[in-house]
């Protein structure tokens, strides 16, 4: 095999594959990434055996072949080297050398059968979907993934496909976040599955702005396909709890916020929470709210916001991370907090089909 | 009729003496007693052959003259007390006329005694309980008796006598104790001609300490401040936290000068140090005592070993303040002792003259406050002067956590800066700090469970720790003690941060965890809480429960992993009450001076 490539494609493709890695595997191949040569360029691949991930980059192909490499070494040289163009030839023995300018190196590879097969999708039922809609969703949404490893349902994000809709929802338990895309799909194609969090970060970077994402799914794997890469998961087995029962009903107080600012306020004021047990308490009177935060011999945070509000006077208590996850990942301006009372589920919503439900904290003090 | 006579009073010393006179370790506590009694300043003891051939006890006291020589051989003839009601309010050591008409009943014995002020002494020879001879000697002022052959006439009971080594060991041991009450007398003991222990008299407790047990047993002690309560007051040293031991042998507890194994101060004991060391070790104690005789009945036991306390509550109380208060007054890591320091010998036959000076005698008042010696030099680390102990009018009833003082000044230096260096990670669990005093290794999980600890113990006693309530309850069946302890204490687990209600069927409903238990499986934990509890459960209601829940809900949080940056872990660390161990006595950090590593590199 042999081929030339730009040193910033190579890395490009390098940067989007190799966080797949394992860097403790018990298969040495595991660690290497998958270099094929296709008709247009370089097909790069690695995997874990839980996800696979490959993507394309041009590439002038002098020799048709393939060969493994470490993915993490590969990477760092590449990154060091001088110039932009690399030629890469590799033996039969799967020893690699690599050309850069005046710098060259050797490294030893392992042979392409060694590595595990990409799954290939049959049955599949197949969606389309908008790059840049399923990127919104999932950042909206994958900072509420659980990561309790004893409750492996919530470790990742549900992808519910009904009623030409596609829902994504994540939680662990305290929280609870929804997103909805409106799309089309055959009555057929209604089905709800549940996509591991490590798929789930390295979906985020495969994805882009324009484009159209095709969604694969058969009965235990996953498929993500974008131009010039493809992500494939094992999904999650078991049943997703029934979210729908813990969004609440009729909200009594509706108060619009400022994200902006209610997010800087509440990071301020959690400065002053304990580390462990930390809460913020949000304190409702008429058209002002006071942030506060106390430990005890710590010392104690105030922070006041003019809003409009003309309900009854009454405080709840947050987790401030918790309130924090979503202003944080939520490009809009204006926020809208829904409420009962303190001892019912907050809710947060925006102008698109988007919610968060949050527990409130009992607390004492 | 005819069956049943009135014994001979041989006979019945004979009898008695059984009881009195175990062996020859209880006859040398009995007579060293009555030298007490007698306002001795100085006592020789001297024994052949584990005590069965000769034992002989001398003393400078008061003596007796030739009618009272002759008296204080009969049974329940006693100078000690005179009517039935002067039972309840005895301070002296023996009072009940018992133990020398006993000895001589079962010995070759013999009594020299001189008052002060006579001339002549006078001497008393008695052998099997039939006085052979009374007769005026030259003596020097004090008593002295000699006990020869004891059990000659008993063949069965001498027989059950130990070998010589052990029956020495006891008598040995039983001089310590009494020594250890009675820091001001002192003692001579002498076996087979040797000298084996030689103690000064003291005028601290802590001098005291030291000549019996060693300069290292006594710095792992720290004074209690003295505490005052009705009736009794309590002074003495206590372990610092982290230097338990697998036995109680340690534990001395003299009760109006006394040596005594008492219930009513080990419990507490244990109790107060169950999160200073680790579960299966006791602490060492010395512990003074002082009871309004009426408060106390000793007469339960011949050999008065155990008491019967009219108010053991209210000790018990006084005995945990106590120890808490030592507890939360150190601030120093634990230093892993057996590694480095070599253990210094224990001064066998010691002599006075080698010892280090005495740290300077306070001017005794006479009062209890005789006992409570200046503190042994103790070393902070975190702060250039030691904190002033806080004074604590009212130890009793105060509400237990930890005087604020001595922890602001001790976690903060002035600038608020640590007074560690972090110098990095070790392995996957510890880090290592840099203090003033040497490298210390600090247990990231043990130091999680501590801050946990007492934020949950707080924030239970200011109504309630913090609760997370869950967006989809968890339903968790029980099993049926299990679930039957739940419904018991809803109330409890409530003010822990759970939320739950029962829902029929030994199922209980969660719908809120602790707070911090970020990542926890609701059903689990409160499975794993519940027993945790339950083992513990004895502990009475309140603070004991308290610190059960506390404790099971902080291990299970410390095993997941936190966020935590090293520095904010440091700190939240020293800012506990506590901060040398985790809440169940594990240490969170280690120790290693820098005398130590040079020892170990050989420098020195």
């Amino acid at each position: 095999m042999k081929f030339s490539v730009t040193k910033e494609a190579l890395l490009d493709g390098l940067q989007r594959i190799q966080n797949v890695v394992s860097t403790r595997s018990t298969l040495p191949v595991l660690t290497n990434a998958l270099l094929e040569t296709t008709e247009t360029g370089l097909r790069l691949t690695t995997t874990d055996l839980e996800v696979a991930i490959r993507c394309e980059i041009t590439a002038q192909v002098e020799r048709p072949g393939a060969t493994t490499l470490p993915a993490r070494r590969l990477a760092a040289i590449v990154r060091e080297l001088p110039s932009s163009e690399i030629t890469i030839e590799t033996d039969a023995k799967n020893i690699s050398t690599l050309r850069c300018g005046s710098s060259f190196f050797k490294i030893f590879g392992l042979a392409k059968e060694e590595f595990p097969a990409f799954p290939s999708f049959k049955d599949a039922k197949t969606y389309s979907i908008k790059q840049h809609d399923l990127r919104d969703g999932l950042r909206k949404t994958s900072y509420a993934i659980s990561v309790d490893e004893t409750r492996y349902v919530l470790n990742g994000i549900l992808f519910s496909f009904k009623d030409n809709k596609l829902t994504l929802v994540a939680t662990d338990g305290r929280r609870l976040a929804l997103f909805d895309s409106d799309m089309e799909f055959p009555q057929s194609h209604e089905r709800d599955f549940i996509v591991p969090t490590k798929a789930v970060t390295e979906i985020q970077r495969l994805l882009g702005e324009e484009g159209e994402v095709q969604i694969s799914v058969a009965e235990n794997l996953v498929s993500f396909e974008v131009a010039g890469g493809q992500l494939v998961s094992k999904l999650v087995e078991g049943n997703y709890p029934n979210y729908r029962q813990v969004i609440p009903g009729e909200a009594k107080e509706r108060i619009t916020l400022e994200r902006e600012a209610f997010l800087t306020s509440i990071r301020r004021v959690s400065l002053l929470s304990s580390d462990k047990t930390s809460s913020v308490r949000l304190a409702f009177s008429k058209n002002n709210l006071d942030i506060t935060a106390n430990t005890p011999e710590v010392g104690e945070a105030r922070e006041s916001m003019a809003i409009v509000y003309r309900g009854r006077d009454f405080s709840i208590a947050f987790n401030p991370e918790f309130v924090i996850d979503p202003l944080r990942n939520l490009p809009n301006d204006e926020i809208y907090l829904e409420l009962i009372d303190e001892m019912s589920p907050g809710v947060i919503k925006i102008n698109t089909p988007f919610l968060y439900v949050l527990m409130p904290m009992r607390v004492s003090v | 009729m005819g069956k049943i006579r009135v014994l001979a009073d041989e006979v019945a010393s004979q009898v008695a003496a059984g009881e009195v006179v175990e062996r020859p370790a209880s006859l040398v506590k009995e007579l060293v007693e009555n030298s007490l009694d007698a306002g001795a300043g100085r006592i020789w003891v001297e024994f052949q052959r584990g005590g069965a051939r000769q034992v002989t006890v001398r003393d400078d006291g008061c003596g007796m003259d030739r009618e009272d020589a002759l008296l204080c051989l009969e049974r329940h003839a006693t100078s000690k007390i005179r009517q039935g009601i002067d039972l309840m309010t005895v301070r002296t050591m023996g009072f009940r006329g018992e133990a020398l008409p006993s000895i001589a009943s079962v010995s070759h014995f013999r009594l020299v005694t001189r008052e002060h002020t006579a001339d002549m002494g006078v001497e008393v020879r008695v052998s099997g309980g039939k006085t052979e001879d009374v007769r005026e000697v030259g003596a020097p002022p004090g008593t002295q008796i000699e006990v020869r052959d004891l059990f000659f006439n008993l063949p069965a009971r001498r027989k059950f006598l130990r070998g010589e080594e052990t029956e020495s060991a006891h008598i040995v041991h039983g001089i310590e104790a009494i020594a250890l009450a009675n820091p001001k007398v002192a003692f001579e003991c002498r076996r087979d001609g040797k000298t084996v222990r030689s103690l000064p008299q003291a005028k601290e407790l802590a001098v005291r300490i030291r000549d019996l047990y060693g300069q290292d047993f006594l710095d792992r002690l720290d004074e209690i401040e003295q505490v005052v309560g009705e009736g009794f007051a309590i002074s003495g040293y206590l372990a610092r936290p982290g230097q338990g031991r697998r036995d109680r042998l340690q534990q001395h507890v003299i009760l109006n000068g006394r040596p005594i194994v008492c219930a009513a101060v080990q419990q507490p004991l244990r109790e107060a140090y169950a999160d200073a060391i680790p579960r299966g070790e006791h602490p060492p104690a010395v512990l003074v005592i002082e009871m309004d005789p009426e408060w106390v009945d000793c007469n339960v036991h011949p050999a008065k070993r155990e008491v019967r306390l009219r108010q053991p509550d209210l000790l018990k109380r006084a005995v945990y303040e106590a120890a808490r208060g030592v507890i939360t007054r150190t601030r120093r890591p634990v230093a892993p002792a057996p590694v480095f320091a070599p253990v210094p010998p224990r001064p066998e036959t010691s002599v006075p003259a080698a010892k280090p000076a005495p740290p300077a005698p306070e001017p005794t008042a006479p009062s209890r406050r005789a006992f409570a010696a200046p503190a042994p030099q103790v070393d902070f680390v975190l702060t250039p002067e030691p904190p002033p102990p806080a004074p604590r009018p009212e130890p009793i009833t105060e509400a237990l956590p930890v005087p604020a003082t001595p922890r602001e000044t001790a976690s903060t230096a002035s600038d608020g800066s640590l007074p560690y260096r972090i110098l990095g990670g070790l392995g996957e669990r510890y880090l290592v700090l840099e203090g003033d005093e040497g490298m210390v290794l600090l247990d990231e999980a043990a130091a999680a469970e501590r801050i946990l600890f007492e934020a949950l113990v707080k924030g239970m006693e200011s109504g309630g720790a913090a609760c997370q309530h869950l967006l989809i309850p968890a339903l968790c069946e029980l099993p049926a003690r299990e679930f039957a302890w739940v419904i018991e204490h809803l109330a409890d687990l409530r003010e822990a941060g759970f939320s739950l209600d029962p829902f029929g069927n030994a199922t209980v409903r969660i719908d809120g965890l602790p707070a911090g238990l970020e990542n926890t499986d609701p059903a689990r934990l409160l499975n794993e809480v519940v027993n945790a509890a339950r083992a513990t459960g004895k502990a009475s209601a309140g603070r004991g429960l308290r610190e059960a829940l506390a404790r099971s809900v902080s291990r299970l949080a410390a095993q997941t992993p936190t966020r935590r940056f090293p520095e904010r872990l440091v700190r939240d660390l020293l800012r506990c009450a506590l901060p040398y161990a985790s809440p169940d006595g594990r240490p969170t950090m280690i120790q290693f001076s820098f005398a130590e590593l040079a020892r170990k590199f050989g420098r020195r």
